[in-house]
């Protein structure tokens, strides 16, 4: 298996005035991956998919005076999909080539903002983005009925446009000073998205299969509303800052039980829509300075979604919804040269799905399930620690080397990454738990080496 | 082709309007009311633009921050000022004009460890976080990166930005990450401006990205800049290194972060 | 920190939990309480063009961590309806109905299965299932082939050589040695779709592999192995293939989040009710 990511940048800048200053950007990304069985057997298989994009944009900023920045531009998005295309591999191949269609769109993005400050306590950030996507041929588009079925396909010929999403995405931003230590800030975006990933499992695989929005797939959009209080310390020594968010989304996307997501060509017959919506605090503190610096953080969240054709319609907690949240980083510096840190993470399990019953079917015991994600894993959390010792700086020494010692998961806590139940060898008939944990104690001496 | 059109169409009324407002400062400049002091702020040692500097003036306690290619611009009335430039991690400059003009200053700043003497400049005004009317944005230079202890000493900027209030990562070890509830694939992750549509190496336990290489990361989880768009929960904007940097005419990189996995590779754009 | 111009970072790990100790994770058991979800009826069984008394079988589901056989539902009505005629069938034993001996299905026919329970389950008394019986295909011939370096003891292949026919269609392979079925359980047959070789001459594509690790499976040269090839439903194709991940390990990186399978129960039963011809093909298996 391989995979690749490749991007490159030619970039411009250009002043046309002291205060109006340019950015033009071509920009070409790809991403791929093959995967494959060895090659002279029959069997023998190789599969690839890619998906790469052409990209150009031109940003302008114009410092108008101290109290407004303005900035506007414009971007272009040339997205090329080639899903998975598989074939034998050696002469004596059994299959035939097999190759799910490519599909082309474009994306367009036009944008205006501005800071401004509207006096010594009120700044305020307002913009606006105009967004649009359009489907174009060649491609080929099934339409469903309303079981998701096939009835028939469109195919369209080149340079065909065959859909347009448009879209207005607001921005605001508002900061209000309370003192030289203290500000209340709250915004609201509005954001779209028109490409969107086929991925069903929880942990993120390299094998990530993108896809457009079409006639059948709408594009997703969120409202995101937050309010904030920040407050310096110390000679700002200290940042805190207490957030509240409510998100609203549309058209987000999931998959119906028991998706093929991979090599299918009717992979938008698997896909179901719906609302989401989450919310939460986050609490942070930050030291950027001193010898102890780093900071703690709490987040308090939920995430839930509701999607017809899932979970018979009812709510359901998003995979990554992790109610309790705390991070604490931590860096010691002793001298310049050794620096001692640590990191402690806790989260909530992730939610899953646990069975509830079970059946008999040809002499296999089938797993009759709860309701999606209303089980959760245990709770995660795990100590780092690190000390880096930097080598002296010697004037006629071209190089310099840094040891670092680091132990991952320092007290071995076993944290579940997966729950499956299994049959007992010895007893068919009995079923128990086991989770596959991936870590323990796992130490590690580094030496980095720089001239 | 028609909509393609209309866009062409837009890019150049832009661009027209550029020109416009070219002509307008200076116009406003030409009535002596106002000069502009713009300039670019770098690394003294290795040239590289510095993003997010800040640019203080003591007289009129107002500021500006620089752009992610280290460029800034302010225009103040004629009169005599001292600026202060200051970046975390570096020793401020002070610097005292008399404005009577329009003032290119570039500026070096000098990590405290490349300064032998120790010169301390402290800034009156308030720091970014409360002036900027910017929230639920986390930046974070590599330095901090890098002395997050990490899986087998591979530092790793997912999974320091997992690390974050609001950012989950979605399974132990993935370099996945989900902002505020969303989905792994609602993040837009841009390195140099490039996007990057799958972030994870070796079934997802190392990003791809080599903090050899990068300079500046910053998330957005909301609020996200009206420059950016096309996902729904956030902006995680990478910055590289520029290595060297004194060509001002357009120069191309291609960035090789294929990450080999514990050996040195293709890193810089000079390099590659 | 020095000269950037030309950054190169060695790395040499010195002690390390190397990168292999991420694809050998480890398990463990553990305590999980689950609550119990109602209780619903299981319902198995087929029709095939053999002619012989087929089966149903009545179950109903249990608790997740029930330790014993699946309790049977007694006592119900059951009859099979192809269209033209409508047969009952007998409770041999708790839970299990049987057709007469002389019973067979015919290939193009739509066979109904009526279920009249003598108490309801889940708040229902009846159940039924439709299930379509696709034409008959023959394999011209098979072959087998021993795989020393597959596995730790290898592995025998059989091979199929058969024209498939121009339609989409879905194909269920069960492995008979010696007049044994080894194939006893729905996660050891094989299921497949033609997605790969559609209208195609399948040249020799593996459709039987039989572990020599496992007792049950092992093949001496010169022993009798039969394939029984049938041409099954897609709703049956997916119903197996979904049995079979279900019932097996669940890979995060890989699979999507666990679901109840789609079988064609009506009133919320659990189960399939299937009906596909059958047709045998044997060879002598190879020598080493």
């Amino acid at each position: 298996m391989s995979l690749g990511n490749q991007t490159g940048t030619i970039r411009w800048n250009h002043l046309f005035s002291q205060k109006l200053f340019s950015n033009f950007t071509l920009i070409h990304s790809m991403y791929d991956y093959r995967l494959g069985t060895p090659e002279g057997n029959a069997n023998s298989f190789i599969w690839t998919s890619k998906m790469q994009n052409q990209s150009g944009k031109a940003d302008f900023t114009w410092y108008i005076n101290p109290n407004n920045t303005f900035k506007y531009g414009a971007s272009m998005i040339v997205h090329t999909f080639d899903p998975g295309h598989a074939k034998g591999t050696g002469s004596e191949s059994l299959f035939t080539e097999f190759t799910l269609p490519h599909n082309y769109a474009l994306e367009y993005g036009v944008y205006l903002s501005n800071e401004q400050r509207i006096n010594e306590k009120f700044l305020v950030k307002y913009g606006v983005r105009f967004s649009a996507f359009q489907n174009i041929g060649p491609g080929t588009v099934y339409n469903y009925d309303q079981d998701y079925n096939v009835m028939d396909s469109v195919v369209y010929g080149k340079r065909k446009i065959y859909k347009t999403y448009k879209a207005l995405e607001p921005r605001l931003g508002i900061n209000y000073i309370i003192s030289n230590t203290a500000s209340i800030k709250a915004s609201y975006s509005g954001t779209v998205q028109y490409i969107h990933l086929a991925q069903n499992s929880t942990a993120g695989t390299p094998l990530d299969l993108w896809f457009a929005s079409s006639p059948n797939v709408k594009p997703q959009k969120a409202d995101q509303f937050a309010i904030g209080y920040f407050r310096n310390i110390k000679d700002n020594a200290l940042e805190t800052s207490a957030e509240v968010y409510y998100k609203s989304m549309h058209d987000v996307i999931d998959f119906k039980d028991n998706a093929e997501l991979l090599l299918n060509p009717q992979l938008e017959g698997e896909l179901r829509t719906g609302k989401g919506w989450s919310y939460g605090l986050e609490l942070m503190v930050r030291k950027n300075t001193g010898k102890l610096n780093g900071w703690i953080s709490y987040t308090l969240s939920a995430t839930r979604r509701k999607i017809a054709g899932i979970n018979d319609g009812r709510s359901y907690r998003a995979p990554y919804e992790k109610p309790h949240n705390i991070s604490v980083v931590l860096n010691y510096e002793f001298s310049e040269r050794s620096v001692l840190s640590a990191n402690w993470v806790y989260a909530t399990g992730a939610p899953v799905t646990f069975p509830t019953g079970r059946a008999v079917i040809g002499n296999v015991i089938v797993p009759i399930y709860s309701d999606r994600n209303a089980y959760r894993l245990p709770d995660y959390h795990r100590l780092d620690v690190s000390y880096t010792l930097k080598g002296k700086n010697k004037k006629n020494r071209k190089w310099q080397g840094e040891w670092n010692f680091s132990v991952y998961n320092a007290y071995g806590r076993k944290n579940a990454w997966a729950i499956n139940f299994v049959e007992d060898q010895d007893n068919p008939n009995q079923t128990f738990a086991e989770k596959t944990y991936l870590f323990s104690i796992i130490p590690a001496i580094t030496y980095n080496f720089k001239f | 082709m028609k909509k393609l059109f209309c866009i062409i169409a837009l890019i150049t009324a832009f661009n027209l309007t550029g020109t416009l407002v070219m002509a307008y400062p200076d116009s406003e400049e030409a009535g002596g009311k106002r000069f502009t002091i713009s300039g670019n702020i770098k690394d003294k040692l290795t040239g590289e633009e510095l993003i997010g500097a800040t640019i203080y003036i003591k007289e009129i306690k107002t500021g500006t921050t620089t752009n992610v290619y280290g460029f800034y611009s302010i225009s103040l009335n004629p009169g005599k000022y001292t600026i202060t430039y200051t970046y975390i991690g570096y020793t401020a400059v002070e610097k005292a004009i008399e404005l009577k003009e329009n003032l290119r200053l570039d500026i070096d700043l000098q990590t405290r460890e490349q300064l032998l003497k120790e010169v301390v400049i402290k800034g009156e005004r308030p720091d970014e976080n409360i002036r900027k009317p910017e929230m639920s944005v986390v930046r974070m230079d590599i330095k901090t990166i890098n002395r997050i202890p990490a899986l087998m000493g591979e530092v790793d900027i997912i999974k320091a930005i997992q690390m974050l209030p609001g950012v989950q990562s979605t399974a132990e070890g993935s370099s996945g990450f989900s902002v505020r509830g969303g989905g792994p694939d609602q993040n837009l992750i841009l390195l140099d401006e490039a996007i990057v549509y799958n972030a994870s190496h070796l079934l997802g336990f190392f990003s791809v990205f080599n903090n050899d290489a990068i300079k500046d990361v910053t998330l957005y989880k909301g609020d996200i800049p009206a420059s950016s768009g096309g996902r729904l929960s956030s902006l995680l904007d990478i910055r590289m290194k520029d290595g060297n940097h004194n060509l001002k005419q357009a120069y191309h990189r291609r960035a090789c972060y294929k990450r080999p996995h514990f050996f040195p590779g293709c890193r810089q754009k000079n390099l590659c | 920190m020095q000269n950037n111009r030309i950054n190169i970072k060695i790395k040499a790990l010195v002690l390390l939990g190397s990168a292999m100790l991420i694809f050998n994770a480890c398990t463990e058991r553990i305590d999980i309480d689950l609550e119990e979800s109602y209780t619903r009826l299981v319902v198995e069984g087929m029709v095939t063009t053999d002619t012989l008394a087929h089966t149903i079988r009545l179950t109903s589901t249990t608790s997740y961590y029930y330790s014993e056989t699946a309790p049977a539902v007694s006592g119900a009505t059951v009859t099979i309806d192809d269209g033209t005629s409508v047969i009952t069938l007998t409770e041999t034993e708790p839970g299990t109905y049987k057709t007469p001996t002389d019973y067979y299905g015919i290939p193009g026919r739509t066979y109904q299965l009526n279920i009249g329970l003598a108490t309801a389950i889940n708040g229902h008394e009846t159940y039924t299932a439709v299930s379509g019986m696709s034409p008959k295909l023959t394999l011209d011939s098979i072959s087998s082939v021993y795989h020393e370096d597959w596995g730790s003891d290898g592995y025998y292949e059989i091979k199929c050589y058969v024209l498939d026919p121009p339609s989409t269609d879905y194909y269920m392979f069960r492995v008979i040695k010696n007049g044994v079925l080894v194939s006893d359980s729905l996660t050891r047959v094989l299921v497949t779709d033609d997605r790969f070789y559609n209208g195609n001459y399948t040249n020799g594509v593996g459709i039987g592999f039989l572990n020599q690790s496992f007792e049950k499976e092992i093949v001496t040269p010169g022993d009798d192995l039969t394939i029984e090839s049938s041409r099954i439903t897609e709703e049956y194709y997916r119903f197996i293939s979904q049995l079979q991940i279900q019932s097996g390990y669940q890979n995060p990186l890989f699979s999507g989040p666990p679901a109840n399978i789609s079988g064609n129960i009506s009133n919320g039963g659990i189960g399939f009710f299937a009906a596909y011809p059958v047709s045998y093909s044997k060879t002598i298996a190879s020598g080493l």
